[in-house]
């Protein structure tokens, strides 16, 4: 996250979905190895709170944040220091977030696993909007190829590169990778600014469009609609070669597609009742009132 | 020229029906060894679990890294030995969630808390995994004369349900030497004495009972071996012996003292022979046998379930008589917290005596605390929302100058717990490249 503003397109696609009850988001990690990358995840997590599912979600928290510690991608981006640098009229954070240290951070690798070992089975994908590196590190944790041939159905990968390294480390279910194409014969238009976003008084993932400050491509977004909407007609799978199949568009569904794009990224925030029980305030006493008189 | 003699460390006091393990006598050490030759010592891991989780707002240190200030409530009985203490933050045990299996949290804590597997949901076949510190008993209790002690201070039972479908076995046992064989702890304080130092434990109640009241002490069989000891040990070694041997003569004390007491008191539960029906002086008579058990390097690995987990025991010996299960379900209610609060302090000064005991037992340059790593802790965090996260983890003690105590280490979030147990295993050199669910070992332990 930070690298492209369609990762935080991708998101609030994601949120959209998850607000409509079409999908559950139980796991985000980032491969940037940049506390505001894991923060603007959960910036963007508390933006739609209630949203958040799963064990986590249960107690109206946000997910914990995966962040790759491994330093191969470095720094923060202006579609990171934009939101989260954004205030108040009073100073404030617009974007507050408890991601301080690296301790305020999950380990990628074991929360995905432990995200897979809380899923029915068949019933999980997994979506790649970066580089491989966090899923590359949960094919080494013992026992982790079975439990995701048990719990994944299909793995959609953003970028090809991604898909072919995926593939090589033995990744063992089928593979969608979106084709090169896809992303940039879709762009998600800037005017939305002025528009759908212009409903809310402060978006994070607006504020990321609007620090990157053009039309945005799509790639990332079809893999996330592709992964929940997995029927929509405006999407086409190649033969396989190997494990991998090629996601393409359906050149006639193209405005449908960005309308449903345009659509699942600026829904508003559904607010989930949280599960657990909640604390017993102690109503005021009513004052005795006097019997009445015979 | 060296000519000193040295005693064989697996030296015993023997006499009819009594075998007495000694303690490590400077006479055992070849000549000119230092505590810094390697294998001088033997490192002792023992895991000491209470239940229902801990109130963490009086548990976790404000700030990472050393101790600045008070230590937390809960854990203030430990200042005097603070710089023994290392607090771990938000390790976490992701197989004592429900992943699908529902309701039955308590069941899977405790089942899943030292076997790092999910518990099969049953009351019938079940199922976990061997647990880490049989793992460490398999691989050094050749060594000693018992590869690890089960201890506990409540309820036994294997079987029926003990929480929403989950077997007994799952609450009240912490140790699994295969998984689907839980080693049930011992409760009774006789039924241990006579496991460490032999005698009748075979007996049953009422012949044990008529056995008691002609009891001779157990020092008695063996003081023909004990003079001759005597005569072949330098005046510190005597001096070791002699305290080494009252301690032992104290335990048989508090265990006639409860004998005595347990006819005339009725707990209002049954209890096996022996227990005493005070609380403090139960975990006190158990935890000074460890601690014989420990110095005699009679066993290096040790479990202890103070109470069983999800357990309604009322402490009305701190004046509360409420259950302490129902107690953790407090919706944040400030009187019920501050109930939960005091059940949590009142272990934890049970446990800092204990720990008093272990740093005053010199042994070579340092002292049987320093060379153990004793885990304390529970298998929930939250008991009200009965979260897995973030559990409330303390080591106590050097682990043979290994650890560096004095602060706390926050972790990344979601670390399993069975990261730390590898890093433990580590140190008592059992060196295997993977258990439960760990992703590795952590790191930060260390001196340096």
């Amino acid at each position: 996250m930070g690298s492209r503003v369609e990762t935080a397109l991708a998101l609030a696609v994601l949120y959209g979905l998850d607000g409509k009850n079409e999908c559950r988001v139980v796991s985000i990690s980032s491969t940037r190895t940049s506390l505001l990358s894991a923060a603007y995840c959960e910036v963007v997590g508390r933006f739609y709170a209630g949203a958040v599912s799963a064990a986590f979600g249960a107690f109206a928290r946000t997910l914990p944040v995966g962040l790759a510690a491994d330093g191969k991608i470095p720094g923060d981006t202006p579609l990171l220091t934009g939101p989260l640098g954004r205030t108040n009229p009073d100073g404030s954070k617009t974007y507050p977030h408890g991601i301080e240290t690296l301790i305020d951070t999950a380990a990628a690798h074991g929360l995905i696993r432990n995200a897979f070992t809380a899923q029915h089975d068949q019933n999980a994908t997994v979506v790649l909007a970066g580089p491989p590196a966090n899923l590359l590190q949960v094919l080494t944790l013992p026992g982790s190829k079975e439990l995701i041939t048990a719990k994944v159905k299909e793995l959609v990968c953003a970028h090809p590169q991604a898909a072919k390294e995926l593939e090589a480390a033995g990744w063992p279910t089928p593979i969608i990778s979106v084709s090169p194409s896809v992303g940039s014969s879709v762009l998600f238009p800037l005017s939305t600014l002025g528009k759908e976003f212009a409903e809310f008084p402060a978006h994070p993932v607006a504020d990321a469009l609007k620090a990157y400050g053009k039309d945005a491509p799509t790639g990332e977004l079809a893999a996330v609609l592709y992964a929940v909407r997995p029927g929509d007609k405006a999407f086409a799978l190649s033969e396989p070669v190997g494990k991998i199949r090629q996601l393409m568009l359906v050149p006639a569904e193209k405005d449908r597609l960005l309308a449903s794009y345009i659509e699942l990224a600026t829904a508003k925030p559904v607010v989930r009742q949280p599960r657990f029980r909640r604390p017993v305030v102690e109503e005021p006493k009513k004052p005795e009132t006097a019997p009445a008189k015979p | 020229m060296i000519t000193r003699k040295t005693l064989s460390r697996r030296t015993m006091l023997r006499g009819a029906g009594t075998a007495i393990a000694l303690p490590f006598f400077d006479a055992m050490a070849p000549a000119l060894a230092s505590s810094t030759v390697p294998g001088g010592k033997p490192v002792r891991m023992a895991f000491v679990y209470v239940p229902n989780g801990i109130d963490m707002r009086h548990w976790t240190p404000k700030e990472d890294g050393a101790f600045v200030g008070d230590l937390p409530k809960i854990l203030k009985p430990m200042e005097s030995m603070r710089q023994d203490v290392t607090i771990l933050s938000n390790l976490t045990q992701n197989n004592g969630r429900a992943l699908l299996d529902g309701a039955g949290d308590h069941g899977r804590c405790c089942g899943a808390y030292l076997t790092g597997i999910q518990p099969r949901k049953t009351m019938v076949d079940i199922k976990a995994g061997i647990s880490c510190d049989q793992i460490v008993a398999n691989h050094v209790g050749k060594q000693t004369r018992f590869p690890s002690l089960e201890v506990g201070l409540e309820d036994a039972r294997q079987a029926g349900d003990c929480d929403s479908g989950y077997s007994c076995a799952y609450t009240n046992n912490l140790a699994w030497r295969s998984e689907t064989q839980p080693l049930p702890p011992v409760l009774d304080p006789r039924a241990l004495f006579e496991r460490l130092f032999g005698k009748g434990a075979a007996l049953n109640p009422e012949e044990r009972a008529r056995q008691t009241k002609y009891r001779r002490s157990i020092l008695d069989y063996v003081t023909g071996d004990t003079k001759k000891l005597q005569g072949d040990l330098g005046p510190t070694d005597r001096r070791k012996l002699d305290e080494y041997l009252s301690s032992i003569r104290e335990i048989e004390r508090q265990l006639e003292k409860a004998e005595k007491d347990n006819a005339q008191v009725n707990p209002g539960m049954p209890k096996p022979y022996g227990v005493p029906a005070d609380f403090s002086e139960h975990f006190r008579l158990m935890t000074d046998m460890i601690t014989v058990a420990f110095q005699a390097d009679m066993s290096r690995v040790v479990t202890f379930l103070v109470t069983r987990e999800g357990t309604s025991r009322p402490y009305r010996e701190i004046g509360i008589p409420d259950g302490h299960h129902p107690l953790t379900h407090h919706m944040n209610k400030p009187e019920l917290l501050d109930k939960v609060t005091r059940i949590n302090e009142y272990h934890m000064v049970q446990f800092a005596k204990w720990m008093e005991k272990l740093k005053g037992i010199k042994e070579g340059d340092s002292n049987i605390l320093g060379n153990s790593m004793i885990v304390y802790g529970a298998g929930l965090s939250d008991g009200n929302r009965h979260t897995h996260e973030n559990l409330p983890v303390m080591i106590v003690g050097g682990g043979g100058n290994t650890i560096k105590g004095g602060r706390r280490i926050t972790y990344r979030k979601e670390t399993p717990i069975s990261n730390l147990y590898l890093a433990m295993m580590d140190r008592m050199n059992v060196k295997i490249e993977h258990f439960g669910d760990a992703t590795g070992r952590i790191d930060g332990l260390n001196l340096a």
